[in-house]
């Protein structure tokens, strides 16, 4: 595969491969960081750090199935790990020292409900209530379209663990849903009686 | 025929949403005749499909406000070229200090001549001390890594020290002409050119050598070098205990204790290519280390104060790493990635 090639040409030295890896990948890690935090300077330092080290290191750096996967995964720890020196230190781990925008797109399926504002603010608040591993998960999966070993990866939990994350998080904004699919199912079948 | 059209049958919107085919036809369009006939068959299912299928589009907020200018990739682009080595020698030097005097403009009528001159002979004074310390402190180069970093340091006389990870190192670069000579606190390999004597002094105690090829380990209470070309005197803190070294021995100083060992000199030392090996050496120094390279604090829930490990990690896998010190210690592991933590218990 093209980005495989990249990847190994990269690794034994070839500048262009290695800007073409930062071309292809620049757009969605800087979208993915961002996700993290506001401070935008914050996601720059780390993603050009980690390009940094990418190259300077570059010798001992192993092979890849997905350049995608490592590098979301590279930015990821870089990211949690400098917020974590940003904030003052504890004597014990602060394991929940990151957080994890999402919001949920509700343009698309609330057009024309006629109870909108209420339907809106129990999805928003429904997503809302998902943890930010959950968020993580459906943020990989459905706007970068990982698979879920790449998840997996990135995240670096196991496979199950992600599966039961999306799925809990599925259910809980389902159950808000039933209202709103009921309506748009009802004036469907309304059409064809 | 949709693969596995049996399971589907038990299917709920929340697993519709998460099924990689399903997420393919919603996408895509791909499968689209096999999936439209399949409902057509199980109706009953045709509430779940929507339901998913909203879910699906729920979940993919546009993200648009977060692109990043052409403008802003292209000075990322440039600054991260600007740091591009084609070797891996980093330098980052001191920053020169900047002396400020203060200029006491007296203008009282009444100061005799005499405290003008005390003054200013005072302030020459002044001027020259602090000349003399920039002088000598704008000299000293300081290096260091951090946690799962390793960084070469060219000398001024050619010679390579490649640091560990969580090490420093420094040198005076106005003395380096009369005595070669550095400071570590930490791990380093050394390639040192040949000349006069060359010194790695550390709070444990040094190391003394013409034109060689060592590694020195200084952390917490172990004193061990190891010499893979050359000839290597080392000595402790006290200097009562000197040893020399030809390649392939070792040796390790811990609380005055002197052990000698063999091993295979391949070259450079193992950890220089990301492998960190060790013999016989306390699991609880195993695992510091592997606190150092990949910047995860590890708890052990057990005691393994006197247990030895043989083995290697390396420096590129945390799972494969924990695996290979755990597995043959029967030592189970959990990584929190989150909270960049290890928690290690009995199997």
């Amino acid at each position: 595969m093209e980005e495989i090639q990249a990847w190994n040409a990269f690794r034994k030295g070839d500048k262009l491969a290695f800007e073409k890896i930062f071309n292809d990948h620049i757009r969605i890690l800087y979208k993915y960081g961002s996700r993290f935090t506001t401070d935008s300077a914050l996601v720059e330092d780390c993603i050009q750090e980690l390009f940094l080290d990418l190259w300077n290191k570059r010798d001992r750096i192993g092979d890849t199935d997905s350049v995608k996967r490592y590098l979301l995964g590279a930015l990821r720890r870089r990211i949690i790990r400098k917020l974590q020196q940003k904030t003052p230190l504890n004597s014990h781990v602060d394991t929940e020292n990151y957080d994890f925008q999402l919001e949920a797109n509700l343009e698309e399926i609330l057009i024309n409900s006629e109870l909108q504002d209420e339907k809106r603010r129990k999805v928003t608040q429904a997503f809302e209530k998902l943890s930010k591993r959950q968020k993580e998960v459906i943020y990989l999966k459905y706007y970068q379209e990982l698979s879920y070993k790449e998840i997996e990866e990135a995240l670096g939990i196991n496979y199950q663990s992600v599966r039961n994350l999306l799925h809990n998080a599925l259910k809980s904004i389902k159950a808000v849903l039933p209202q709103i699919i009921n309506v748009i199912i009802i004036l469907f079948i309304n059409l064809f009686i | 025929m949709l693969n596995n059209s049996e399971k589907y049958r038990q299917y709920e919107a929340e697993d519709f949403a998460a099924d990689e085919a399903f997420l393919a036809w919603v996408k895509s369009g791909k499968g689209g005749s096999d999936w439209e006939s399949w409902l057509s068959v199980h109706s009953e299912k045709q509430q779940a499909v929507q339901q998913a299928k909203s879910l699906v589009s729920l979940m993919h907020a546009k993200d648009t406000e977060l692109d990043i200018s052409q403008d802003k990739i292209d000075n990322m682009w440039s600054r991260i070229q600007s740091g591009m080595h084609d070797n891996t020698v980093i330098e980052k030097e001191t920053e020169t200090p900047v002396i400020q005097l203060n200029q006491n403009n007296t203008t009282s009528s009444n100061n005799s001549n005499t405290w003008k001159y005390a003054m200013s002979a005072a302030a020459s004074i002044l001027l020259l001390l602090g000349f003399f310390w920039w002088w000598s402190s704008s000299a000293d180069k300081n290096f260091a890594t951090g946690v799962g970093e390793q960084l070469a340091v060219t000398l001024p006389d050619g010679s390579v020290a490649t640091l560990n990870a969580d090490s420093k190192l420094s040198f005076n670069e106005q003395s380096w002409k009369d005595e070669r000579k550095v400071n570590l606190d930490g791990e380093a390999f050394f390639e040192v050119k040949k000349g006069e004597k060359f010194t790695v002094k550390t709070s444990q105690g040094s190391v003394r050598v013409m034109g060689t090829s060592f590694n020195v380990f200084e952390r917490a209470h172990r004193f061990e070098v190891a010499c893979y070309t050359g000839k290597v005197g080392v000595t402790n803190a006290k200097e009562d205990i000197e040893e020399i070294l030809i390649p392939g021995n070792k040796v390790s100083i811990v609380n005055n204790k002197v052990q000698r060992s063999d091993f295979e000199p391949e070259g450079t030392v193992a950890w220089r290519t990301g492998v960190f090996r060790f013999e016989d050496v306390s699991l609880i120094e195993v695992l510091e280390e592997l606190q150092r390279q990949y910047g995860f604090e590890v708890k052990v829930n057990t005691d393994i104060k006197d247990r030895k490990y043989s083995g290697s990690f390396t420096s590129e896998d945390l799972d494969e790493a924990l695996k290979m010190i755990c597995l043959p210690m029967e030592l189970e592991y959990k990584i929190a990635e989150d909270s960049l933590l290890i928690v290690i218990e009995e199997d």
